[in-house]
């Protein structure tokens, strides 16, 4: 067996553990939080003008709920506004008002996400859970 | 004029394996006749690592979202993979015209590798801005070098199984990517920055073991073949020609099968993104397919791609050895059959139509890919093979994914998806139309390919046999400007020191055959070379620093500048050689006393003789191999012309091989002892000038076409 044929995999896992190895150091995730995902409703449902959405988490946690916006950076404070709700337990009513921007296919469609905040009302880590709902 | 026999009955087409006997066989047999299955494996799986990368287009929203950007973010991050890929092409054309392309695209690999662990680590927009940039050269080089390095590595009967299994393997690597990056990473809870270094691993290790796959020669295999046919003994391989990029792309321009092939090809690109993803946006949007379920049938469409390839490989190596035409004529049918997947798509709302749709439109643009791939193998020469996949690569890039899939989304901004994926099912009507040209020029072209084989292997035998090859030859030249072909299949050749009469009638092409020769007109057919080199596709100002000098008929003078700058004009290509250049212009005024005597006159004021001698004393200032003269005596008094052949018989003297473009038959009786008489863009007579004398049928027409005076064509 050639060093060529030896070295290949050593090379490779060493790369890849050393790429794992620092992002576990610089706090990125490797790994999904599996206890923050959407409850309801399921991916793709078709929904009203309001609707309940609810999550898997902690239930005296904060919450950051966006509609069809960019979520805060890790880190970053999360402040309500036109896209973006603040909530405390895993649970909310929602209201989708029309869509303006996108292809007219693509107005029928909302994407929610939701990500944890930390008392300060930061956002925690890189979690997030998501659902694309047909208005 | 006979008609040229079509490809497959042309003897050395069926030696060097471009066609023959209706042969399907198998990829085990194909694989057999190379060098085994490591090298197509290994290629073949790292093409698709390579194409799993783009799996991770499908997770840009997921990195938007970790990141705490846009979600509209994959059209960002293909733009900056697309810019990528143009910055990698200087590299990827480097490569592929130089001779390490097992390092070039394991460097490629290694790139897009780097790419994607940069990915991963990932923790701000201009990080990730920076792998899509490297991926993207990695893949400009993976591009430039993957399919070439087959094609050489294996040989040509095995092609089309080799390159189908490439495909094949790639469809199954973006299977594996989307496997990795969803259903495995869901099941895992894996995150897309874990899926990525995932998929880093093999990219690393295959591009680690390419390196040990053998750099092959380029066109060995063709070149083996040939030298079967052509008889010869000699187990050297021919010194590669080197080719500069500029060269490179001439080359090309002139392969009639090339540019629709690339067309083709950027389109196909095209139809695959818009397929994909706005297939599947269709999906979601128009057909209720949960979001998340998306993905799986992109999976599922490029697992049926991959087992589409290998269903029909065999019957398509056995169509295309029997007719390569016939395989384009299934490619244009299987883009219909695109085309009305995509409109079922659009237009159809329901997913599980949509999905399959989205399979079997796949599975005929990689079936199609594949016929792409092997027309160009056979249409293209071997010498010219890689950079046309670099220049392939940057199209589909920038022209098939960025500007057509711009396009769509454009369309889908404006009319909705039913409306952009109907049009561009259109957009695939039109392909199958661009594909009829290939249909009437891939035979030709390759048969033109296997000629230009068949003769330099001929000339290696000469130069193998203690025979200088002649110091010009043209071979089969074909010229046209725009549709109005001039030259047909014209051969002439040239010793050194000779001195070659070309005769003819107006309109015959004796001037455009000296405009090919010098590289002032490209050719679209056959070859030119100068001491057997070929010199076809090279820049005029390098054929002169090489020793072809050509002085055009009537307008070789600069009017408004003076005898001596004139001179020191022609002096130019010498470069920074003064003493030269003054040496010359020393030994034209020796030679030409009138002209010294008008040194400081402008050459406009001159007469016509002496602006002739003017022209002629180029030739004393660059001393060339090869000089070319058009119509030295027309219009010229007797006495003149007769100063100024003594001047041409002085120049052939000293070693210089003259060919002369004549109307008259007493100037090529006086000066040439051979001569090739030219009619209608074709050589009529080729032999001893003293021997025109017996052929009235010519000298006739040369006489009424001289009475008749005029220029040249």
């Amino acid at each position: 067996m050639s060093l060529t044929v030896v070295a290949a995999p050593v090379v490779a896992a060493s790369l890849v553990a050393g790429a794992g190895g620092m992002v576990v150091a610089t706090d990125l995730e490797l790994l999904r939080d599996r206890g923050l995902r959407v409850l309801a409703p399921a991916d793709g449902a078709r929904v009203g003008e309001g609707f309940l959405l609810r999550w898997s988490g902690a239930a005296e946690g904060r919450y950051a709920v966006v509609v069809d916006a960019a979520v805060p950076r890790p880190g970053a404070g999360a402040r309500a506004g036109d896209h973006l709700v603040l909530v405390t337990g895993t649970s909310v009513r929602l209201t989708l008002g029309p869509r303006h921007e996108g292809s007219p296919s693509a107005r029928r469609h909302h994407e929610v996400a939701v990500v944890p905040l930390d008392h300060q009302g930061r956002r925690v880590g890189e979690a997030v859970a998501v659902v694309r709902v047909r208005a | 004029m006979t008609a040229e026999p079509p490809v497959h009955d042309r003897p050395e087409a069926r030696a060097v394996g471009v066609t023959g006997e209706d042969v399907r066989g198998t990829l085990t047999e194909a694989v057999a006749a190379g060098p085994g299955w490591f090298p197509l494996l290994v290629v073949g799986l790292l093409g698709g690592a390579v194409l799993a990368e783009g799996s991770a287009l499908l997770l840009a929203p997921d990195i938007a979202r970790s990141l705490g950007r846009s979600t509209h973010g994959t059209g960002s991050l293909l733009g900056l993979w697309s810019i990528g890929v143009v910055l990698g092409l200087p590299f990827a054309l480097r490569a592929a015209l130089g001779g390490r392309r097992v390092r070039a695209a394991a460097c490629g690999g290694g790139l897009v590798a780097w790419g994607m662990v940069v990915l991963a680590v990932a923790d701000s927009g201009r990080e990730v801005a920076v792998a899509a940039v490297v991926a993207g050269a990695g893949s400009a080089l993976c591009g430039a070098t993957h399919r070439d390095l087959l094609a050489d590595l294996y040989p040509p009967l095995a092609h089309t199984h080799v390159l189908a299994a490439y495909r094949a393997v790639s469809l199954l690597g973006v299977g594996i990517g989307l496997t990795v990056t969803f259903p495995l990473a869901t099941a895992s809870a894996l995150t897309w920055r874990a899926s990525l270094l995932l998929l880093a691993v093999p990219v690393t290790v295959l591009s680690l073991l390419l390196l040990r796959v053998p750099e092959p020669g380029r066109g060995r295999h063709e070149a083996e073949l040939v030298r079967r046919l052509v008889g010869s003994t000699s187990d050297e391989p021919e010194p590669q020609e080197k080719r500069g990029f500029a060269e490179a792309v001439r080359a090309l321009q002139a392969v009639p099968t090339a540019r629709p092939v690339l067309a083709a090809t950027a389109l196909v690109a095209a139809l695959g993104y818009g397929l994909v993803v706005f297939g599947g946006y269709a999906l979601v949007q128009e057909g209720g397919l949960a979001p998340s379920l998306a993905p799986l049938v992109v999976l599922v469409a490029a697992w049926c791609g991959a087992a589409a390839v290998a269903a029909v490989t065999a019957r398509a190596a056995g169509t295309f050895r029997h007719s390569p035409r016939r395989l384009v004529r299934d490619a244009q049918l299987l883009l219909v059959v695109v085309a009305a997947a995509l409109a079922l798509t659009g237009l159809v709302p329901w997913w599980p139509v949509e999905a399959v749709a989205v399979a079997v439109g796949v599975s005929a643009l990689a079936v199609v890919l594949v016929v792409l791939d092997r027309v160009a193998t056979v249409a293209v020469p071997p010498a010219l093979r890689g950079a046309w996949g670099a220049l392939a690569s940057a199209q589909v890039a920038v022209v098939g994914v960025l500007a057509g899939g711009g396009a769509v989304a454009a369309l889908d901004a404006a009319f909705g998806l039913p409306v952009a994926l109907t049009l561009l099912g259109v957009a695939a009507l039109v392909g199958a139309v661009v594909l009829r040209s290939v249909d009437l020029t891939v035979e030709r072209d390759a048969a033109r390919s296997v000629g230009a084989l068949v003769e330099a292997e001929e000339a290696a035998v000469r130069r193998a046999g203690g025979l200088r090859p002649p110091l010009l030859s043209c071979r089969g030249i074909d010229f046209s400007y725009g549709p109005l072909q001039i030259l047909f299949g014209v051969d002439v050749a040239v010793e050194e020191g000779e001195m070659v009469a070309l005769l003819g009638t107006n309109g015959a092409g004796k001037s455009t055959l000296l405009r090919v020769v010098s590289g002032l007109g490209l050719p679209s057919a056959g070859t030119v070379r100068l001491a057997g080199e070929d010199v076809t596709w090279t820049e005029p100002a390098e054929r002169v620093r090489r020793g072809i000098c050509q002085i055009p008929g009537g307008k070789a003078v600069f009017g408004p500048l003076s005898v001596v700058d004139n001179l020191r004009l022609y002096g130019y290509a010498l470069g920074r050689d003064r003493k030269a250049v003054e040496r010359g212009i020393e030994d034209s005024f020796a030679a030409f006393p009138r002209l010294a005597e008008r040194r400081n006159a402008a050459a406009s004021t001159m007469s016509g003789g002496e602006q002739q001698m003017l022209a002629l004393s180029k030739a004393l200032i660059l001393q060339p191999r090869l000089l070319l003269i058009d119509e030295l005596s027309l219009g010229l008094a007797p006495k003149v012309v007769g100063e100024l052949l003594e001047m041409v018989r002085t120049i052939n003297a000293t070693g210089t091989a003259v060919v002369l473009v004549e109307q008259s038959v007493n100037v090529a009786l006086s000066l040439a002892d051979r001569a090739y008489f030219m009619e209608k863009g074709q050589v009529r007579f080729d032999g001893r000038t003293a021997d025109l004398l017996e052929r009235p049928d010519i000298l006739r027409s040369v006489f009424l076409s001289g009475a008749a005076g005029g220029g040249s064509s």
